[in-house]
């Protein structure tokens, strides 16, 4: 039986990020991804957020959950280590970064190697969690990242790792090549190790994830995510202790929580998340079969920096700001400068010339704090003069056969700022 | 800066020829080289054996094969052998670009006659296939989705619109005014008038930016002859001499965008160029000392933004110019009086030089039905990318 822990680790912060539509299914309101998303850009949102909210707290470990990365490798980790720049501590000679798979149950178990390694001295660490979850035949289950800022104090709630277990029971599964998650002969379900594992656990209250539910009306069931989108949309108060559990492919995990008094902000902000989003029917894909992009992996690797973390240079002496930052021969009276990713809209245009994927508006935006962006309005949506935008990462085209990343502009929303 | 010798009042243009303009399926791009090299020799009264050297103005040869990169095309075309030929491209003051570079080598006193030459073969794909196309795949990864010349313009034309509060409908009067003036001009693509609804109605390319808005797409090529104004004034029968030039080149693809220096109200690059040619020409009232401007129309906006960037206009007053009549052929400072690239149609590397014939033959007397009575001065401008590089020549007939 679990021995109740003292707790040591607490959450600083969260932030669910869904996909940008709310579909309607046979399984009620899901979250969907667009076209340009997947788990990699869901992460990146509130990955951003969390370093965004709390700029006195410097992440030197990263624990990522998915089981959906559009790369199955490397996986997502490389690209949210690059673009949160997580950074190595001081005492240790390189950032800490895990990316859990497998099965949907390890959302949970990021969270508890998180607040083992916060336990341990090792934080703090950013726990991001990301699952784009179809059927087999690419339809939407729930699309939706989950990132948790821990540490040694914090008051979301504490944490702390509670029971694990295994064993091979097959209620869902996917195969190598297949658009998403299938299942045998669902009468199975009721043999599941999942409610065993739940019971066995001692606590007033199990929040309980399986490989298939709880759908949560407006999220779906986002994979990994689902578990702690449960628990940042559930009804609990401060003081309560509870137990997140996720058993799913017969791996089973399960964290405590103690509910902490900043806990109401963080569902409040869930309960918006979930709430928001592009409701209508989602636009089919854009053909872009023929769409041949140049592309090289050097210069991605060279150019890491500018694409996913926006790094600029500024003048020291006009202050003015300059993207891509100048070649280092030139770089002399510059300082980096990382672009802000909110500002307003200076013009645009709405191409209906571009030969792939369009009628297609373009906006330049100038930054808060300097320099301007140009770049995709996203989700085919329109924009005037004036307008508060923020910058969001998506998937620009698979130019070279990998997921080009960049960002596009949408309408701002309040927590990302 | 370059006072001691230069181009300015020391070389002149004795030879002058332009190819028809459209989309000319019967001819390929060696073709356009030949035809346009070939009639500015004769009209320069000579050879080409008299010819020391060629400049080459291609931007994109990528949408012909790649005939036209380098400037072996002219060996190949004109039996040039084994004489030397530099090409350049520089977006689309490319065709400038080649009679400067054929300029400053006859200013050097490298070489006495000089062929500048630029073609642009477009049309042997499809318009999507052309630079469209180009710009989309063959960019940096991160603007590979979404630039594309209408819509780069488009910024600026929204831009305009909102902070001076002037209708679309008043850009619709730039496609109407030149390509009535195309009509006397038989080797523009276009050559019918068009009217405010036709401009208005036609299918969007880039809002607010309709068909008519665009230049099309187009082949066609153009060169002129140059050489020193004392060779001139001894041996051609006809010849207008360079009064000015300047070249300037502001920023990049990316960081032209990205950077918080543009106004996106027009372009510090004409600016820049055009005080330079100025300068040198010895201009500062632009607007009563010129008889004529042939300017970058690729757009409908971009004309008139030009018209302020090269002094015509204050800023924010270019449309009222245009409103007033004064950029018409009998206006007080005609303003493309050949059709522009609106009309006359848009070979990236020829238009530069197509420019430079129009007013060298203009201020010559020699245009023909379209000459502007009495016009002894002229200029010709060209604007480049997404607006970061100019090129502005002032050419007069010597006095």
């Amino acid at each position: 039986m679990d021995q109740k822990a003292t707790a040591s680790a607490f959450i600083v912060d969260a932030q669910i990020s869904l996909g940008r539509w709310r579909s309607k299914t046979r399984r009620g309101i899901v979250s969907q991804a667009a076209y340009d998303e997947d788990a990699v850009t869901m992460a990146a949102r509130c990955g951003l957020a969390m370093l965004d909210r709390n700029p006195d707290v410097t992440p030197t470990g990263l624990m990522t959950a998915t089981v959906s990365a559009p790369l199955p490798e490397p996986g997502m980790a490389p690209f949210l280590a690059e673009m949160l720049d997580i950074r190595s501590a001081a005492d240790r000679p390189g950032p800490d970064v895990l990316e859990l798979a497998g099965s949907v149950s390890s959302g949970v178990a990021a969270v508890a190697e998180a607040a083992r390694r916060v336990t341990g001295g090792r934080g703090p660490v950013l726990v991001v969690v990301s699952d784009d979850r179809r059927d087999t035949k690419g339809r939407p289950l729930g699309a939706a990242a989950v990132a948790l800022l821990i540490d040694s104090v914090g008051d979301v709630g504490s944490v702390t790792p509670a029971e694990s277990g295994a064993e091979l029971f097959l209620d869902r599964w996917q195969r190598r090549g297949t658009p998403g998650v299938q299942a045998g002969d669902r009468s199975l379900d009721r043999y599941s190790p999942a409610q065993g594992f739940a019971d066995g656990l001692d606590a007033d209250r199990v929040l309980l994830s399986t490989a298939f539910g709880p759908q949560i009306e407006g999220a779906g069931f986002p994979g990994c995510a689902a578990p702690l989108i449960g628990l940042f949309a559930s009804d609990a108060t401060e003081g309560r202790d509870l137990v997140v559990a996720s058993s799913a492919g017969g791996i089973s995990h399960a964290v405590r929580i103690t509910v902490g008094s900043r806990f109401s902000d963080i569902r409040e902000q869930a309960v918006d998340e979930i709430s928001g989003g592009l409701r209508g029917k989602r636009p089919a894909d854009p053909d872009e079969s023929t769409f041949t992009p140049y592309s090289s992996q050097a210069m991605a690797y060279r150019e890491r920096s500018q694409t996913f973390r926006l790094l600029a240079a500024r003048n020291t002496e006009t202050g003015g700001v300059v993207f891509p930052p100048p070649p280092a021969a030139s770089s002399a009276g510059f300082e980096p400068f990382h672009l802000a990713r909110t500002g307003t809209v200076m013009t645009f245009a709405r191409d209906h010339v571009f030969p792939f994927g369009g009628p297609l508006s373009m906006a330049v935006v100038e930054l808060d704090g300097g320099g301007r962006f140009y770049g995709q309005v996203a989700d085919r949506l329109e924009v005037e003069i004036g307008d508060r935008v923020e910058l969001v990462l998506r998937r620009l085209h698979d130019g070279g056969n990998v997921p080009n990343y960049f960002w596009k502009i949408q309408a701002a929303t309040t927590w990302a700022t | 800066m370059g006072d001691l010798m230069g181009i300015a009042g020391e070389v002149a243009i004795v030879g002058a020829a332009m190819t028809r303009f459209g989309v000319l399926h019967d001819v390929g791009y060696l073709d356009l080289v030949a035809e346009a090299g070939h009639r500015a020799v004769t009209d320069a009264g000579l050879t080409m054996d008299a010819v020391d050297a060629a400049w080459l103005a291609t931007a994109e040869p990528q949408t012909s094969g790649l005939i036209g990169d380098s400037g072996a095309a002219v060996a190949e075309a004109l039996r040039f052998s084994p004489r030397p030929v530099t090409r350049v491209s520089n977006f689309c003051t490319s065709g400038m670009e080649a009679v400067r570079g054929a300029a400053l080598a006859v200013a050097a006193g490298e070489y006495d006659i000089v062929l500048a030459i630029g073609a642009e073969k477009m049309r042997d794909v499809t318009p999507k296939g052309s630079l469209v196309a180009k710009t989309a795949e063959g960019s940096h990864p991160t603007l590979a989705k979404g630039r594309t010349a209408p819509g780069q313009f488009a910024l600026l034309a929204n831009r305009y619109l909102d902070t001076y509060g002037y209708p679309r409908h008043d850009l619709a009067r730039v496609a109407m005014k030149n390509h009535r003036n195309a009509m006397s001009n038989p080797s523009a693509q276009f050559g019918s008038e068009l009217t405010m609804e036709q401009v208005l109605e036609a299918p969007i390319v880039a809002e607010p930016l309709g068909l008519y808005d665009c230049t099309p797409t187009t082949d066609g090529g153009a060169a002129v002859v140059v050489a020193s104004r004392e060779w001139a004034q001894a041996n051609a029968s006809h010849y207008a001499l360079i009064d000015g030039v300047g070249l300037s080149v502001t920023g990049g693809y990316v960081s032209n965008f990205f950077e918080e220096s543009g106004d996106y109200l027009g372009f510090a690059s004409t600016r820049e160029a055009a005080a330079r040619a100025y300068r040198q020409a010895g201009i500062t009232d632009p607007r009563s000392e010129l008889d004529l401007v042939e300017c970058h129309d690729c757009f409908t906006i971009t004309e008139i933004v030009n018209t302020e960037d090269l002094g015509l206009a204050e800023r924010g007053k270019g449309v009222e110019l245009l409103r007033s009549g004064a950029t018409a052929h009998d206006g007080e400072i005609p303003v493309n009086v050949s059709g522009g690239l609106q009309a006359c149609g848009h070979p990236v590397g020829a238009t530069g030089v197509r420019m430079v014939v129009e007013i060298a033959n203009q201020v010559t007397g020699r245009a023909g039905a379209r000459q502007v009575a009495g016009a002894t001065k002229g200029l010709a401008h060209t604007l480049g990318g997404p607006g970061v590089i100019a090129c502005v020549m002032v050419i007069g007939a010597d006095r």
